[in-house]
């Protein structure tokens, strides 16, 4: 099941990304000398989406749901166990790394941590530049000005391009994360949490960034996040994940007008809005419990150990379809996918 | 003021555009200085006082053992038989002269230059095996990494010193400065391999190198670029402390009998002048007491670098 | 309006007693590039029963206020000023006396619980020796007992199974729960929680948070809640206070605060957040530039060289906290701008350069109050 379903204007384009059943599974290593795999945790586990050109789609889950595994997976820096990822119209999985990085001109990715995400031993010019001369596309004068309307493009002074990552802010370092990305001009960008390691004040500028970058380029973002505040501002579809699966698909309005799975429900919910007077009124929907480990996920539907409504509403034998059944991810008349026996739209905010 | 308040009715919107340049030079003013890591690893480590102290000394060292000869009256392989066996100060030898009639000077400067040649050989030869095999194990794991730390596991199961002798005894033409530089730069290399292979380990999963691999590069670039220059504060605090201790084991094995036989080199030195300890110390205490200046700077030097580059050493001036 | 600028006793309220003053708060950090003011002047009272929101980004000085009130900071930071606890100054306190206080009179809960626990004892036992500490007549028993009742009040499934694990046995989520039942254990007067949920997801934030609020009504203890979350402190507290650049620029009720914002600086946070209830997409308005050096901070208020209200005057002293209405002040000479229902797309540019010349960040030790991003979930 894929999300063209969710956006009918986009059933007629060609996606520029399909993900159909990814898997990304970590063998765990026993003991001793001869360490054999004594299990596996499951990250991944039959992810499907589409990305079509000049979209963003949210990717949206707590730690350990698998969204960044999945944004890996994609960018082939952790190969999936199992899956297609076309691209292009091209398979990507099992591809090798020399038939790889012709395509990465067309896929790129900007990581989370802008601390971590930079050499600290190498000049910005030197990491903006670092793609134009891995592919041989421009070198002497040429790249020079390249990367200074790089640095430009991303709002940042290219009289700075030779100072080094650590004499920036942490929104700066970012930016340039981005300008790295950019230089080779591709279609899709990968953005596993961009957003979620700079202060409220800074994350806004780079999300205002994003979406001019996005309408002034035709990018195609997929956007993995875990605060649902900021993928809904710049999302046109959002995806929910739980413990390696996508338990909803809608586009943004569908999603926070009619979350149709109990947990994407209880996300909106526990999410603080900074607006008092709503706070005070609001009902919270407390789920209980943890999230299981990806290594031992229950039968049936993976959410159904901390799902309210297994607990409160459902009788006995409904319980039963939850453990013994996968549910699928599909419409069950509440306009988009959901993967949810008794999925059900309700207003949350 | 009203919901429907628009912007332009602030009076500071004209305002705020002019004073905006204001704001910016304010902000570049009075921020404190930007300093790129490079500066302030120098800063850190011109300011620990017995670092620098222990540079100055043996750069002093090194200039004497160079420029010395030039102006020194005396050649190190100058035989002198009516000068033999003078002390110190006599007859125009500063440090006195050894049984032949040598001088004893001539000779610590031309130890002093033999025994540099000797660390840069054996701590280059080191440097490279070392890299060579803390990259592949670090870098490539698995099997390679496997194999690799097995052996080097195997190698330092046998003490160093031992395999130094049955290696110099074995090959008796390899006893000049140059072979015996050899001999310890092949055996040198056992733990920079270690201390580089579990430093790309931790670096490996830093989203710099994942970022380098999102673009495609190869994994020379990754190596060179990315890898080796963040390792480059373990691998120079290594490289001093490996000179230190290759100058000591230079030492040794010659006092055992088994190091430099045909040259001169500091080791040499004090192996002979161990013999005449008792009836001319000039010619043990001299070059001994210059074989432990030398080591001792270079110790300073290393400890002072480690600190410099180590960013939890940031003390705070209280 | 008033124009009072000693700010020290501006939070009095005549009528009830304050349990926690602070007065003229400084604290200085000596470090290699010059002295880190991390706190400059910090002024509040806690009034008993009272929740009061700290709001401020990374290097605001939050944290370190509250860690300098406990007594907390590393032996090297200079803290003047005064904050009084019941009536007694706790700055000038010895370790044993202060020690008492803490968990008795304060208790503290921190962003990552393995501060508070000690890996290498049960939980169990930790609650009870908390217990016990500061009641030795207490029997070992009871204590237990008393750890058990207190685990099921902070909703740990099987208390009685549980008291008898460690740690690390634990999820974050319920790790943090069991440094809440450990903060309880005394019924103290006061809880200090600094970024209690910042390391957790968003579904174990809103359980945190309402055993916090279990807490809270159990003992009965007023709250400073310190967080970076404009939208934990909107449900939960009563009143909060702005920080920037180590100062408190605004403060008031909460819902004066969030509707009604007379300083900048707030505004402009509140501008730059994503809003999980908005329909309509609105551009977000980001402040340009970083927050000041604490070494080298500009002349006057520290919030001019990013202020879009910026004027000459602004930089010739660094604006007191006024009164602009009952029990709300802000520190902003032009805060009359902001008056009535001032959006904040209406001063901010939502233009997205940031064309500012770097800066090398402050590196406060021991005190990285750095919002962690809780997006990791790689294996």
């Amino acid at each position: 099941m894929t999300a063209t379903e969710a956006r009918p204007e986009a059933a007629g384009r060609e996606p520029i990304l399909k993900v159909t059943d990814l898997t990304k599974y970590f063998p765990i290593k026993g003991r001793g000398l001869i360490r054999r795999t004594v299990g596996q945790v499951k990250a991944v586990d039959g992810v499907s989406l589409e990305l079509h050109p000049g979209e963003i789609l949210g990717l949206v889950g707590e730690s350990g749901c698998g969204k960044s595994t999945t944004g890996r997976a994609i960018m082939h820096l952790q190969p999936a166990t199992s899956g297609s990822v076309v691209f292009q119209g091209r398979e990507l999985t099992g591809l090798s790394r020399g038939k790889m990085r012709p395509l990465r001109r067309d896929i790129q990715i900007v990581f989370q941590d802008p601390y971590a995400s930079l050499n600290p031993r190498l000049p910005v010019f030197d990491i903006v530049a670092e793609p134009l001369i891995i592919h041989k596309l421009a070198k002497g004068e040429e790249l020079r000005s390249r990367v200074r309307a790089l640095l430009e493009l991303v709002g940042l002074n290219p009289e700075h391009a030779n100072r080094f990552p650590s004499e920036f802010s942490g929104g700066q370092r970012q930016r340039i994360g981005i300008a790295r990305a950019l230089a080779l001009e591709p279609k899709v960008l990968v953005l596993d949490e961009p957003v979620s390691a700079l202060d409220v004040s800074i994350q806004a500028g780079v999300i205002n960034l994003l979406e001019d970058l996005r309408d002034r380029l035709g990018l195609a973002y997929l956007f993995i996040a875990h605060d649902l505040s900021v993928v809904r501002h710049i999302s046109d579809r959002i995806a929910v994940m739980y413990l390696g699966w996508i338990i909803e698909i809608a586009t943004t309005d569908d999603l926070f007008d009619k979350p149709s799975h109990p947990y994407t429900q209880a996300l909106l919910s526990a999410i603080p809005i900074p607006d008092p007077r709503r706070e005070r009124e609001r009902k919270r929907i407390i789920l209980t419990g943890d999230v299981p480990s990806p290594a031992n996920p229950p039968s049936g539907c993976r959410f159904r150990t901390r799902c309210q409504k297994f607990a409160n509403v459902l009788s006995e034998s409904q319980q039963t379809k939850c453990i013994d059944e996968e549910p699928a991810l599909e419409d069950r008349g509440t306009g988009h996918p959901a993967a949810c026996h008794y999925a059900e739209a309700i207003r949350v905010l | 003021m009203t919901t429907t308040q628009q912007p332009q009715n602030l009076e500071t919107g004209p305002a705020t555009t002019t004073e905006q340049p204001q704001a910016a030079q304010i902000e570049r003013e009075f921020t404190i200085k930007a300093r790129s890591q490079r500066e302030q690893i120098i800063r850190r480590f011109v300011r620990n006082k017995q670092a620098m102290g222990g540079f100055v000394v043996f750069a002093l060292v090194l200039l004497i053992a160079w420029a010395g000869p030039l102006v020194y009256g005396f050649e190190f392989a100058e035989l002198k038989p009516e000068d033999a066996s003078v002390g110190p100060g006599t007859a125009g030898h500063l440090l006195g002269t050894d049984g032949l009639g040598r001088d004893l000077l001539a000779q610590i400067m031309r130890g002093v230059q033999r025994s540099t040649l000797v660390i840069l050989i054996a701590v280059g030869i080191s440097l490279a095996l070392g890299l060579l095999v803390g990259l592949l194990a670090g870098y490539y794991g698995k099997w390679v990494d496997n194999l690799l730390m097995r052996l080097v596991d195997l190698i330092l199961t046998i003490p160093t010193l031992v395999v130094l002798i049955v290696v110099a005894s074995n090959f008796p033409n390899a006893r000049t400065a140059i072979g015996i530089a050899i001999i310890i730069g092949i055996f040198g290399w056992l733990d920079l391999s270690r201390i580089l292979r579990s430093q790309i380990l931790g670096l490996r999963e830093r989203e710099f190198i994942e970022a380098a691999h999102a673009l495609g590069a190869s994994d020379r670039r990754i190596m060179f670029k990315h890898l080796i220059p963040n390792m480059l504060g373990s691998i120079i605090v290594w490289a001093t402390l490996a000179a230190a201790v290759t100058i000591l084991i230079e030492a040794s094995l010659t006092y055992l009998g088994f190091g430099v036989a045909n040259d001169i080199s500091l080791g040499k030195l004090v192996a002979d002048g161990v013999s005449a300890a008792q009836t001319r110390p000039w010619l043990f205490y001299f070059p001994g007491l210059m074989l432990l200046l030398i080591a001792l700077c270079i110790n300073l030097i290393g400890d002072g670098i480690r600190d410099a580059f180590d960013p939890s050493n940031k003390k705070v001036r209280a | 309006m008033s124009t009072m600028t000693k700010p020290a006793h501006h939070m009095d309220k005549p009528s009830a007693e304050a349990i926690l003053e602070v007065d003229n708060l400084e604290v200085h950090f000596p470090t290699e590039d010059g002295i880190v003011r991390a706190v400059r002047g910090v002024s509040y009272r806690l009034h008993p029963g009272e929740v009061l929101g700290i709001v401020g980004e990374s290097g605001s000085g939050k944290s370190v206020t509250s860690l300098a009130i406990m007594g907390l900071l590393p032996k090297s930071a200079r803290i003047t000023g005064s904050v009084k606890f019941r009536g007694r100054e706790l700055l000038e306190m010895g370790d044993k006396d202060l020690s008492r206080i803490r968990g008795k009179g304060v208790s503290m809960i921190f962003q990552d619980p393995m501060t508070s626990l000690d890996p290498v004892y049960k939980v169990g036992y930790q609650i009870a020796e908390t217990v016990r500490q500061h009641d030795k007549n207490v029997s070992g028993k009871a204590a237990t007992a008393r750890a058990v009742d207190l685990l099921e009040l902070v909703g740990i499934p099987n208390a009685k199974d549980r008291v008898t694990s460690y740690p690390h046995e634990f999820s974050g989520g319920m790790r943090q729960r069991v440094v809440i039942a450990i903060a309880m254990a005394n019924q103290p007067d006061i809880i200090i929680a600094d970024e209690p949920t910042t390391a957790l997801d968003v579904t174990v934030q809103a359980q945190i948070l309402e055993v916090l609020g279990t807490a809270m009504e159990e003992t009965g203890a007023a709250t400073v809640l310190i967080t970076h979350d404009l939208g934990v402190v909107a449900g939960v507290a009563d009143r909060m206070l702005v920080m920037y650049a180590g100062r408190v620029v605004e403060s008031g009720p909460v819902d004066g605060v969030y509707y009604e914002p007379r300083m900048p600086y707030t505004l402009g946070l509140l501008g730059s957040l994503p809003r999980l209830d908005q329909t309509e997409k609105q551009k977000l308005t980001p402040i340009k530039g970083s927050p000041p050096s604490m070494v080298n901070p500009p002349p006057g208020c520290p919030f001019g060289p990013r202020c879009p209200l910026h004027i000459a005057r602004c930089d010739e002293a660094e604006p007191p906290l006024t009164e602009v209405e009952a029990g709300h002040w802000a520190a902003c000479i032009r805060n009359e701008k902001l008056e009535g229902d001032v959006q904040a797309t209406e001063i901010f540019d939502a233009d997205s350069t940031d064309l500012t010349d770097p800066v090398v960040a402050d590196a406060l030790p021991g005190t990285d109050a750095a919002t962690v991003a809780t997006g990791e979930d790689r294996p």
